[in-house]
């Protein structure tokens, strides 16, 4: 059997189009696949799924060992996990230790019976990278979910 | 002894929140009697949770008990959305003695472009929609949906927008009602928090200038953040919230 390049092309480019039609037509994430989400249906009802594959207007996913398919027009929202809080972590962790050691700085200033020492700017500034790792490690080990709400009309104003 | 007054401190604070009762304002440079026949309620929303920043540990700490049930409390409010809106609609047709007309009654070809399905999506990583009540209409940018006086109030490109979408619909009022729950303060290490339920009231004039806007905040609830329950009880003040921003509404309007 021959496959004719001009229908394949054809085929090819309409795939291509359905798909980017259901892409606008649809709220959903740039990722196309996730090894678990949790699928919240139109009813309010929801499970939590393993390997989910967006396919332009359906989903596939595996839930206890069965495959299965669904039309994302039964589909209130795909929650699915998108990298971690390292960032926010290390960010809360830096200004809390800066905030912190600089009251502190200022409570012994103030205070006639306490002296600084030389290398306090050294001091602080270690106080705030020890923060900001010991954040960023805590921030890590949480995951960052997010919500998409498939019927979702876009903010295009 | 520093520390216990501290803690003290923060104790009355805690507490003094926490006796707040249901309040409601409003705010308008118009005196009472505005002559107004028809009220255009276009929309009736539900927005993101109000989140704290401060204190920035215990605020984080919090927060991941909201947002890791994020999904929760949202399934509770697309729910809720349908019934904001006919208790909302219920007091202001009782007490006001205009006519309400709803954003489901417009159904012409200029009505459509601003029609929004039951939810809009928005830039906020937790709280991703705002959810719209049935044939409910939008003309508002809502950014992450954090802050209300930048979304509704001191705003010019709103004023263009709800002018616009008044020329194009030929009403002389646009009425939007917007909800949303706050979390205003939080406990050490965020172990609670004190949760009230926010409602505002928007009432601008055809050429888009606020005529009035309504806010009213129930009591707040001190609650541990990861029971959807506590979220719920403050959503099922609305009612409440609705029959005191009515009548509040209907001292300014003849």
């Amino acid at each position: 059997m021959t496959i004719n390049p001009k229908a394949a092309l054809i085929g090819g480019l309409l795939c291509f189009s359905l798909s980017l039609q259901a892409q606008n037509q649809y709220n959903l994430p740039e990722k196309k696949y996730y090894e678990k989400a949790t699928i919240g249906f139109l009813n309010f009802q929801k499970i939590d799924v393993k390997k989910l594959v967006i396919l332009g207007d359906s989903i596939q996913y595996t839930k206890d060992e069965t495959i299965s398919r669904l039309h994302l027009d039964s589909i209130n929202y795909l929650r699915v996990t998108e990298g971690t809080k390292t960032g926010n972590g290390a960010l809360i962790g830096g200004i809390s230790m800066l905030v912190i050691s600089l009251v502190s700085v200022m409570q012994v200033q103030s205070d006639p019976d306490y002296e600084l020492k030389e290398n306090v700017g050294g001091l602080v500034t270690l106080y705030t990278l020890g923060g900001t790792a010991v954040g960023a490690i805590i921030g890590s080990t949480i995951q960052r979910k997010k919500s998409y709400y498939v019927h979702a009309t876009k903010n295009e104003l | 002894m520093k520390n216990s007054f501290i803690i003290l401190i923060a104790s009355i604070c805690i507490g003094f929140t926490s006796c707040v009762s249901t309040k409601v304002k409003v705010n308008t440079i118009y005196q009472y009697g505005l002559p107004i026949d028809t009220l255009n309620l276009v929309s009736t929303m539900i927005g993101p949770v109000m989140q704290p920043v401060l204190p920035l540990i215990d605020a984080a700490a919090f927060n991941e008990k909201t947002n890791k049930i994020a999904d929760q409390i949202l399934d509770v409010e697309q729910q809720k959305i349908e019934s904001f809106k006919s208790i909302l609609l219920d007091n202001l047709s009782e007490k006001l003695p205009a006519t309400i007309v709803t954003g489901s009654e417009f159904t012409t070809s200029n009505a459509s472009k601003y029609k929004v399905g039951n939810s809009l999506g928005i830039e906020n990583n937790n709280f991703p929609v705002v959810f719209f009540s049935e044939g409910d209409m939008n003309m508002i940018d809502f950014g992450k949906g954090k802050n209300v006086n930048e979304i509704f109030r001191n705003n010019e490109e709103i004023k263009k927008q709800i002018s616009a979408f008044a020329t194009a619909l030929n009403l002389q009022t646009v009425l939007l009602s917007y909800n949303r729950l706050s979390v205003i303060g939080v406990g050490m290490f965020g172990t609670s928090g004190n949760l009230r339920m926010e409602t505002y009231l928007f009432l601008y004039k055809a050429d888009g200038e606020l005529l009035m806007d309504v806010s009213g905040f129930t009591k707040p609830t001190n609650i541990s953040g990861s029971n959807l329950s506590g979220y719920e009880i403050q959503l099922d003040n609305f009612q409440v919230l609705a029959e005191m921003m009515s009548t509040e509404l209907i001292k300014y309007i003849k």
